[in-house]
């Protein structure tokens, strides 16, 4: 009976062990199916994929949302801008909620240069994760590039909001208030920099640039010197410092300073245009006409369209007794500081005072005096958008795009809207 | 009246968000405001000046009542006039009122007796006339010896003939001076005889296009609105007017040349800057190229200010000008000019040089760093301290009445200053000496300099935006000498606008000009001031008259007022 028993109770027991056994092997090998199978590894295994892999996954999973993802980030890094497009927008529209797909998209279309659809791509990833930044991030280039600092400023105070902790994130909201003419909020903001990260020479630099605007010349001079501490090859840095010490003082020993760090900018920037013009400057002040204009000439080489480094290479030929020339120089600096102050008064204005159609009209004209006809046909199609059909300027307009025509000055875009020609 | 930071150099633009693209400044026109300069601890000794309206019994006091934001319009404040208006050889005082648009003060004119002790002269003068007034020029222009005024206003001027007794009757509209319409900003105004036929032609500086459809407010980030800068309003242009004798005037600016100017002008001033004999005209622009208009022989101007160097700030850029004013400062015999200009832009010296083309002396000197911060306007080259060397004193005060919640780090009302010159090489700061009068921040604007008690020390008065004027009298101790010289023109002018006077003593000699204008919206005394220092007498006067005559008057008393007179 024991025996029997004991039989019987062997048998159980060895059953139960071999069930067990079994029992962990099948969950071990379910847990590793399911492993396997999980989004988690399905992550992994994309992301280790080279892009012709993520090609072949593709083929086999084409309605995949993550394997198009990755596909799309793939085909991004390898500079295949178009399909890197396709596939994050096919990744969208199969999981309009997928956060990443959205964030990847806008960066795309940012690279492109399709700003509206960026903004919105950034938004809607945004209300997806409030709490992630990248999309705050991406939202925030979005307007700056659209050409409002302003607005840019809102996503990125977020992305300070969610890490607090990041200087670099302080940084760039810093630089932001500073392109919006906020500068004592940027002061702080920069502050805040670099005292997070205290190595990093372009924030002290910065830092610098703003303690210049308060004319709080010595805390700015300070921190040029620490940037330069850092990172002695930076030639904006170098420029700046010899920029502070131009204007700090007339002394001997600044004119110095000032002339050392001009020459290091120089030599680490030679086609660093501000620097030869403030370098011109600072010659100029001191009666070295001769200096100052080969300078101020290194400089209008460098950059033709700069008109304040004509009007002082003018001056100084002027001064040197080459009357004639300078005097010629003199009159193109007028002209050409004329048209730039013209364009950028008009600009402002119209960021000023957006739903204002007459500005537009005004712009569309200005730009046609100086002869930049693609930017004055957008403004004339902006203009019209703007309110109700106006024939007269259609008139303008037509009479325009035949003059353009008729010159072979048609901007290309608008030569390829144009219906084919007949054939002969 | 703004700049932005200037942007990184373009070769060199960094990586990463911030320049991922050049971008405008939105509708935030102006660079954040600097801290202005702590007035420092007040040094031991006396004030130099003792601000002393109310005791003096000016009680002109401006505000807003506490309104905010304000428009560029309201903003801009009025100018002051010290003129003999009653001959009794003392300066008495107009400051121009606006009525109207906000502004609920009216034109005021004191009676000086003398001594520094004025009396409200206005009721029944004819000068409370209702408007928005900004700039005065005095100018006696049918010669009769009894100063009159012109009043410069938005919608309006005023050509107040001066009838005697204390009378003055508005005849801007048949001498063909009324604003040409109702939104025209005429703001500055100077007197002097471009074609020296002996009458004195006008200047009037126009501003810019300002309605109630244009912009009225500009954002300067987290929905802070505040007054727009100049740049997003298109420019008035000036006119000259000449004086047609009988009390009419002609407006003459196309075929003067005087239309090739930039508009926007805040300052005006005549002077003859070549020593040719005729006068030139400078005019100082806000944030547009200045304009320096010099003279063909009475005929017509060419606007030279580019070729000359005067047009733009040293470092190239515009400038948002606004007082101007003409001296010579060091001494060399050229004439220098200064300008007042907005934050962050430094006081524009420029020193006049043989070359024609002027040299900008503002950081040599030392006045570039500390005026950086503030924003300039009424301004003078004036010997405070008689040591024979021309001071400068600025009102300062913001264009934002909200510029605090704009920017932190700076304020609506600021510090007048003073630089003391040393020697034509530097000129130093001393505000902190001048006292309370200069220290205690202000919405400043004009500002005018005479010797208003006769003790022979320059004395100030500046106007402010959101307060009293103030009446700064010079208690300077320890003055040098001191040399007044009064003009009568015969053939000229009667008080020879643009007379040049020499004065020579031992050795030395001094250039002063019979020029009343310049500074923010002011006229001051057009009697020349010559401080001597140690100089215990003078060897000669000498005067060139308009014109073009001279006159010499040998070893006069000093101390006291010379009047010379035209032969």
């Amino acid at each position: 009976m024991s025996l029997t028993e004991a039989g019987q109770q062997t048998r159980p027991r060895s059953v139960s062990r071999l069930a067990i056994i079994l029992g962990l092997g099948l969950v071990a090998i379910g847990a590793s199916v399911a492993v396997r199978q999980s989004p988690w590894a399905h992550e992994r295994r994309l992301e280790s994929m080279n892009l012709e892999e993520l090609a072949l996954a593709i083929h086999d999973h084409p309605t995949d949302p993550l394997t198009l993802y990755h596909y799309g980030r793939a085909l991004l890094k390898a500079g295949q801008v178009d399909a890197s497009q396709k596939a994050l927008e096919t990744a969208v529209k199969l999981d309009p909620r997928m956060y990443r797909a959205r964030v990847g998209l806008g960066s795309v279309l940012l690279e492109r240069g399709d700003l509206r659809r960026a903004v919105d791509e950034f938004q809607q990833a945004a209300r997806l994760r409030p709490q992630e930044p990248e999309a705050h991030v991406g939202l925030s280039q979005a307007y700056y590039r659209a050409g409002s600092p302003t607005r840019a400023i809102e996503p990125l105070k977020k992305v300070v909001q969610l890490q607090p902790g990041s200087a670099a994130a302080w940084y760039n909201l810093g630089k932001l208030y500073g392109e919006a003419h906020q500068s004592d909020h940027a002061l702080e903001a920069m502050k805040k920099a670099v005292a997070l990260d205290p190595k990093v020479a372009a924030y002290w630099r910065d830092l610098g640039r703003l303690h210049r605007h308060y004319s709080q010349n010595k805390e700015a001079e300070a921190a040029y010197k620490k940037a330069l501490k850092l990172d002695d090859s930076d030639p904006v840095a170098w420029y700046w410092l010899g920029q502070l010490y131009v204007e700090m003082s007339d002394s001997p020993e600044y004119r110095g300073y000032a002339e050392q760090s001009l020459l290091r900018a120089i030599s680490r920037a030679p086609d660093m245009a501000e620097a030869h013009f403030e370098l011109g400057r600072l010659y100029e002040r001191r009666g070295s006409y001769p200096l100052a204009a080969a300078r101020f000439r290194e400089a209008t080489r460098l950059d033709m369209s700069d008109d304040k480094a004509l009007y002082h290479l003018g001056l100084a030929l002027t001064k040197m007794g080459s009357r004639e020339e300078g005097q010629k120089l003199i009159r193109g600096a007028q002209a050409l500081g004329a048209a730039k102050r013209e364009i950028k008064n008009l600009e402002n204005r119209i960021r000023a005072e957006a739903g204002n159609r007459e500005l537009r009209l005004r712009m569309a004209r200005l730009y046609r005096k100086y002869g930049n006809a693609e930017a004055a046909l957008s403004q004339y199609t902006v203009y019209r958008s703007m309110g109700a059909p106006d024939a007269t300027v259609d008139k303008e307009e037509a009479a325009y795009r035949e003059e353009l025509r008729r010159a072979n000055a048609l901007p290309a875009q608008e030569l390829s809207a144009l219906p084919p020609a007949p054939a002969p | 009246m703004s700049r932005p930071l200037s942007p990184i150099p373009r070769a060199l633009a960094l990586a990463g968000l911030a320049s991922l693209a050049a971008a405008g400044p939105g509708c935030r026109p102006a660079p954040a405001a600097p801290t202005g300069p702590k007035p420092s601890g007040r040094p031991a000794g006396p004030a130099w000046f003792v601000e002393r309206a109310a005791e003096a019994g000016v009680d002109f006091s401006a505000g807003h009542g506490g309104r905010s934001p304000l428009t560029i319009r309201e903003i801009m404040g009025t100018g002051c006039a010290l003129f003999d208006y009653d001959g009794d050889s003392d300066l008495d005082l107009f400051i121009a009122g606006q009525t109207g648009a906000g502004g609920q003060e009216q034109n005021q004119l004191y009676r000086n007796d003398g001594h520094g002790q004025f009396t409200n002269a206005t009721p029944g003068s004819g000068l409370e006339e209702r408007g928005l007034h900004m700039g005065v020029a005095v100018g006696d222009i049918d010669n009769d010896g009894r100063p009159d005024l012109f009043v410069a206003g938005y919608g309006v001027n005023r050509l107040y003939r001066n009838q005697g007794g204390g009378k003055f009757q508005d005849i801007a509209q048949s001498a063909g001076l009324a604003s040409k319409s109702p939104t025209d900003w005429n703001s500055c105004a100077a007197f002097g005889d471009v074609d020296r036929d002996g009458l004195l032609d006008l200047y009037l500086g126009r501003y810019v296009v300002f309605t109630k459809d244009t912009l009225q407010f500009c954002d300067y980030g987290d929905g802070k609105k505040g007054s727009c800068g100049p740049m997003f309003y298109d420019p008035q242009l000036g006119s000259l007017y000449r004086n047609l004798g009988g009390g009419r005037f002609k407006d003459v600016t196309r075929e003067y040349g005087l239309d090739d100017g930039h508009g926007k002008a805040l300052g005006a001033v005549f002077a003859d800057v070549n020593d040719d004999g005729w006068l030139d005209l400078y005019v100082g622009n806000d944030e547009m190229p200045g304009d320096l208009f010099i003279s063909q022989r009475g005929r017509r101007f060419k606007n030279d200010a580019l070729r000359a160097g005067v047009s733009l700030a040293g470092d190239g850029e515009m400038q948002g000008a606004m007082g101007v004013d003409f001296g010579d400062y060091n001494r060399d015999g050229l004439l220098d000019l200064i300008v007042t200009t907005y934050q962050f832009e430094p006081t524009s010296l420029y020193a006049g040089h043989p070359s024609g083309v002027y040299q900008h002396m503002g950081v040599a000197t030392g006045l570039d760093a500390p005026t950086r911060p503030m924003v300039g306007f009424g301004t003078k080259f004036v010997d405070l301290n008689n040591d024979g060397w021309l001071d400068v004193p600025i009102a300062n005060g913001h264009i934002h009445d909200n510029q605090e919640h704009i920017d932190k780090f700076s304020t609506y009302r600021q510090p007048m200053q003073l630089f003391m010159n040393r020697e034509g090489v530097r000129f130093e700061e001393r505000s902190a000496e001048a006292g309370e009068g200069f220290t205690k921040p202000a919405v400043g604007r004009g500002l005018a300099v005479g010797d208003l008690d006769g003790d022979g020390r320059q004395d100030l008065v500046v106007t402010d935006v959101e307060g009293p004027a103030r009446v700064l009298m010079n208690r300077i101790p320890d003055v040098g000498n001191w040399l007044r010289v009064a003009l009568r023109g015969t053939r000229s002018d009667r008080h020879a606008y643009g007379a040049r006077v020499t004065v020579a003593a031992g050795g030395r000699k001094w250039i002063g000009l019979a020029n009343p204008g310049g500074s923010y919206f002011s006229s001051s005394d057009p009697a020349v001031h010559f401080g001597l220092g140690d100089a215990r007498s003078v060897d000669s006067v000498e005067v060139r008259w308009p014109s073009g005559r001279r006159s010499v008057v040998k070893a006069p008393r000093i101390g006291a007022t010379l009047v010379v007179t035209e032969p």
